[in-house]
């Protein structure tokens, strides 16, 4: 564990996000991709991050490894804390020493995530021997184990192949097993499913889930996927337009929403527990641009609760109900009436 | 990677013999290459045209003499030239090593600054050193080879730099053979700039493709220093397309550069080749024809299996 | 296949719906050849995409073709339109023979079938307006296009007039979709594929295509083959569903019958993993998880297809399990039903949305 030498506090949150803005300037103006987010996650928790495509869930995870290439991003305000510890103003080479070993990142095609010139055993082993200091016998030993332990057949054999050789499923277990090879505190997933079949995403989620629970591990699960969300998270912020409209508990998420994009959300799906529906209750318009985020609430345009309140200024996240359920909407009240008048028919 | 290779191989090895084949059918089939040309001021003499009628066999049936065209490319002998009544393979023998020499001169020329210069284009685009990059390197490509050639020959060559001659004067004065290592150096310049344009467009591009692959990020997540993220993984994918024109680049170029060996008066295969044609002496330029196609062939094939062990994606296919 | 209640594939699928059928396929085979060789490639086996599927939608039906990737069910539309030319098996779209007609005749049916394909970005042509686009449609297959026609066309689909003399890059993946859906209509087609119409688009956005696709296929009577793997979507959708695993048709019945009632282990398990957005529903759920990859459709399992994986096969005895390694289990109807079909030899019905 590095806490000794980089002076980490082992009381504070493992890994906390504090008013993270994330603005690119393009041509079309400054792209406000993540706008004054702060979450927090402890160990062997896992928190979702939900949001659509443009709603920042990507990049915020991405700010917190530092692959967000400044220029041309800024990060205005904010900051990063692993045990207290700022990772922002951390100097590189340190923050180097952190990522992959105490927090380790996968990403949503593995395909494309793995390089396609090199073999699978020797991107593992690169990553092990990043942090450890072992020799390259050891650390290929350690491959072999890691592509054991993540359930795929024949690892001497894989061990040697290049990604193209393996299936779907198969290259995003090389990615966990690659993750997980130095027994990082937290390892944060992007849409680690979506690129993948349903019975494979069922296989993955279940394989981080041992994982999970043999390493105490927490994990940032960044998805689009609310059914994925429902059965493996413990707790859920909603992201639209780059910030945080809605904090809670899974169960306070799914069954008290109180921000109108979060109940828009829910609302809108279809459910295969349901038979037919008469019609589903779409959210009107498109996500905003990123460069042209709405005045106040960046949801006000397509929402079925606006009124002027909405746009005179961006709403700050309250407290809506048990303790640590917030959300950023001033007419949550109404939203709660709205959903509890909904009629729900299997 | 092995069966593909064999078959990389065995495809070459057809190539040649149906392109040395078409030549021959050119050259000995069409008319007599040893014929004196009406109006030419050579004049082949009877007796050379004997001897090479009967060296080539070309008094014997069609299938016989295609036979020792075929023996003598392999045994390397070309019969004689008619310039000189040397042994064309004596020839070929003292010209085929400077062209070497220009060639892996002029690729390592391009190769090292072409590169290097891509890479650094790309990793900082759309800054000072991209565009001092892109600028010149698309000035030196609208000036023809033979320009640059000429304009450096007018004014470098004889430069004499602390006291000791860097380039050879030219035209060389009578029985001054310059060393090599100071002739090759103008000509493989002028061959090199031109490719060190190319190849550092060409990395530039395919770098700023590699450059917004997921795999970097992949790369950056596991803590690797920059340097290793670019050199290392970036680049190992954007030079696949660099090394198959690469590889080709020097396969033409070992075939003899025929306009800048000309400018120079390099003693090369182009010069060879050029003197030659004006000098209407066929056999040497039968030769050299066919040197430079199998070096081609050869090459293409080696860049091929390269590519191959470099991505090996393609040799699934 | 004459045992007491094995049909020859020909009948399935066929349910209350006007007399009758708009699309019917028969014995529906794709196979791609595998070549290898050093100079002559040689064709050294098969890639059996599709492998004797048959068919039947009725006019104003969704039939859903499900299932995960590498079983077929793109390459199986793609070959009801030949659009890929099907190895063998027939295609009859309102009793007209797709699969018999010439060069010309085939141009002209194409008329009516149409498709709209999944992914939004890649199947508008970036060099053209909207108008080019749409327009093309139309003088492609000899019709006119008035002052009126396009606006119309993109009202119908929910898009304003002014967007028709922008290029697709101007608009976000919903809008695109609706322009490939108005592309799709805009000669009244009969018969109109789906390929995962909603995949590619944000959530949000989903329920408006989806809502969209019904209200026209009310308005201009239109019948859907809908291919997806979004079971959700499915089942909101469709009124019949056939499930796919490796180039075959494993059950296929109405939609309330697959989902409530599924008799084959493949799809009880692909049921199971689907997760659905409810907290406390899925905490009662079992996922049943599949062993394994999909094996290699150049060299399926013998005898039944999905026995490498499934779970009920490691529940059976040893001469059970003969049965599955040896016999292709026939698609036959499950026990009391009319319509509802499974290619299981120990069929047993299993509950797998809820607890």
């Amino acid at each position: 564990m590095v806490v000794e030498d980089i002076g980490l506090d082992a009381s504070a949150p493992l890994l906390e996000v504090r008013d993270l803005r994330v603005h690119f300037k393009t041509d079309r103006g400054t792209v406000k991709a993540v706008d004054g987010v702060s979450w927090s996650i402890s160990e062997g928790e896992t928190m979702a991050i939900v949001g659509e495509s443009g709603s920042g869930k990507s990049v915020s995870a991405m700010t917190i490894l530092g692959l967000i290439q400044s220029p041309p991003a800024t990060f205005p305000t904010g900051d990063i804390f692993l045990r207290g510890r700022s990772l922002m103003r951390m100097p590189e080479k340190q923050q180097r020493r952190l990522r992959g070993k105490e927090i380790a990142m996968i990403f949503q095609d593995p395909l494309t995530a793995l390089n396609p010139v090199f073999k699978v055993g020797d991107q593992i082993a690169e990553m092990v021997r990043n942090h450890q200091d072992v020799s390259k016998t050891v650390a290929k030993r350690r491959a072999l184990d890691l592509l054991g332990e993540v359930g795929i057949p024949n690892p001497a054999v894989r061990l040697n192949q290049y990604p193209h050789e393996f299936s779907g499923g198969m290259r995003q277990r090389a990615m966990i097993a690659m993750a997980l090879a130095n027994d990082p505190q937290v390892l944060l997933a992007d849409e680690p499913t979506t690129a993948l079949d349903v019975t494979v995403q069922a296989q993955i989620m279940a394989l981080l889930t041992k994982l999970q629970e043999d390493r105490n591990t927490a994990i940032v699960l960044i998805t689009h996927d609310l059914g994925v969300v429902a059965s493996h998270a413990d707790r859920i912020n909603v992201m639209y337009a780059g910030r945080i409209v809605e904090s809670g508990t899974t169960d306070e998420i799914f069954y008290q929403p109180r921000h109108a994009y979060t109940f828009g959300l829910l609302s809108s799906l279809a459910r295969m527990d349901f038979s037919r529906q008469e019609r589903l209750l779409p959210i009107k318009g498109q996500p905003p641009s990123l460069a042209n985020v709405p005045k106040g609430c960046a949801f006000h345009p397509r929402c079925a609760f606006t009124t002027e309140k909405c746009t005179a200024a961006i709403p700050v996240l309250e407290p809506v109900g048990g303790d640590g359920h917030v959300a950023a909407c001033v007419h949550s009240d109404r939203v709660a009436i709205a959903y509890e008048e909904r009629v729900v028919t299997p | 990677m092995l069966i593909f290779t064999v078959r990389r191989f065995a495809q070459a090895v057809l190539v040649l013999i149906g392109s040395t084949f078409l030549m021959y059918i050119a050259v000995f089939q069409l008319g007599d290459p040893f014929l004196t040309k009406p109006g030419s001021e050579k004049v082949v003499s009877p007796e050379a045209r004997a001897l090479l009628h009967a060296h080539f066999g070309l008094d014997k049936p069609f299938y016989l003499q295609y036979l020792i065209y075929l023996k003598n490319i392999f045994t390397l002998d070309f019969g004689i030239d008619f310039d000189q009544r040397r042994q064309v393979s004596e020839l070929l023998g003292a010209a085929a090593p400077n062209t070497v020499r220009l060639a892996v001169l002029a690729i390592a020329l391009n190769v090292l600054f072409g590169v290097l210069a891509g890479i650094a284009a790309a990793v900082w685009k759309d800054t000072f050193i991209d565009a001092l990059v892109t600028v010149s390197t698309v000035m030196l490509l609208c000036v023809p080879s033979f320009v640059l050639g000429l304009i450096l020959r007018a004014k470098l060559s004889g430069l004499h730099v602390f006291g000791s001659e860097l380039f050879p004067q030219l035209p060389h004065p009578f029985g001054v053979e310059p060393p090599w290592f100071k002739a090759v150096l103008l000509p493989a310049f002028t061959l090199g700039a031109l490719e060190i344009a190319f190849v550092s467009r060409l990395v530039r591009a395919s770098m700023l493709e590699v450059m917004h692959e997921t795999y970097l990020h992949t790369a950056r997540a596991k803590g690797l220093p920059e340097r290793i993220v670019i050199f290392k993984h970036a680049a190992r994918n954007a030079l696949l397309p660099v090394v198959t024109h690469v590889g080709i680049a020097f396969g033409a170029l070992l075939g003899g550069a025929v306009i800048t060996e000309t400018i120079f008066s390099y003693p090369g295969l182009g010069y060879l080749f050029i003197r030659s044609v004006a000098n209407v002496n066929n056999p040497v330029m039968l030769a050299i024809a066919v040197l430079a196609v199998i070096t081609f062939v050869t090459l293409s094939a080696v860049v091929d299996v390269l590519s191959a062990y470099l991505d090996p994606r393609i040799r699934v296919s | 296949m004459t045992e007491q209640g094995a049909v020859s594939p020909g009948a399935v699928g066929t349910l209350s719906g006007n007399g009758t059928p708009m699309l019917e396929v028969r014995n529906l085979v794709k196979h791609f050849p595998i070549r290898s060789g050093i100079f002559i490639k040689r064709v050294i086996g098969h890639v059996k995409a599709v492998d004797d599927i048959s068919l039947t939608i009725h006019k104003g039906q969704t039939v859903a073709l499900v299932g995960e990737s590498g079983c077929g069910k793109s390459t199986t539309a793609r070959a009801i339109l030949r659009l890929v030319e099907p190895t063998s098996g027939t295609v009859n779209l309102d009793g007209l023979e797709v699969t018999k007609l010439g060069k010309e005749k085939l141009r002209r049916a194409r008329r009516d079938m149409q498709i709209i394909f999944q992914d939004p970005y890649a199947s508008l042509n970036p060099r053209m307006t909207i108008r080019q686009i749409l327009s093309e449609k139309y003088q492609l297959l000899g019709s006119e296009v008035t002052k009126s026609t396009i606006s119309d066309l993109l009202d119908t689909v929910g898009l304003a007039d002014e967007y028709a003399d922008r290029y697709p890059h101007e608009f976000s993946g919903g809008q695109r979709q609706r322009i490939g859906i108005a592309r799709a209509i805009a000669l009244n087609p009969k018969f109109v594929v789906l390929d995962e119409p909603v995949s590619a688009l944000d959530v949000s956005i989903q329920a408006q295509i989806v809502n969209l696709l019904e209200d026209l296929q009310d308005e201009l009577g239109l019948t859907y083959l809908f291919i997806a793997h979004d079971l959700s979507v499915v089942r909101h959708i469709s009124d019949i569903v056939a499930v796919m695993y490796l180039g075959q048709i494993v059950e296929i019945a109405s939609r309330d019958d697959l989902f409530d009632r599924p008799y084959h282990p493949y799809t009880q398990a692909l049921i199971s993993a689907v997760p659905i957005p409810d907290p406390k529903v899925e905490r009662l759920r079992e996922t049943i998880v599949l062993r394994g990859d999909v094996p290699n459709p150049a060299n399926p399992p013998s005898g039944c297809r999905f026995r490498t994986r499934c779970w009920k096969f490691e529940q059976l005895s040893e001469s059970e399990r003969q049965v599955c390694i040896e016999e292709p289990p026939p698609l036959n109807l499950v026990p009391g039903a009319t319509t509802h079909r499974s290619a299981c030899h120990y069929a047993a019905v299993r509950e797998v949305v809820r607890a």
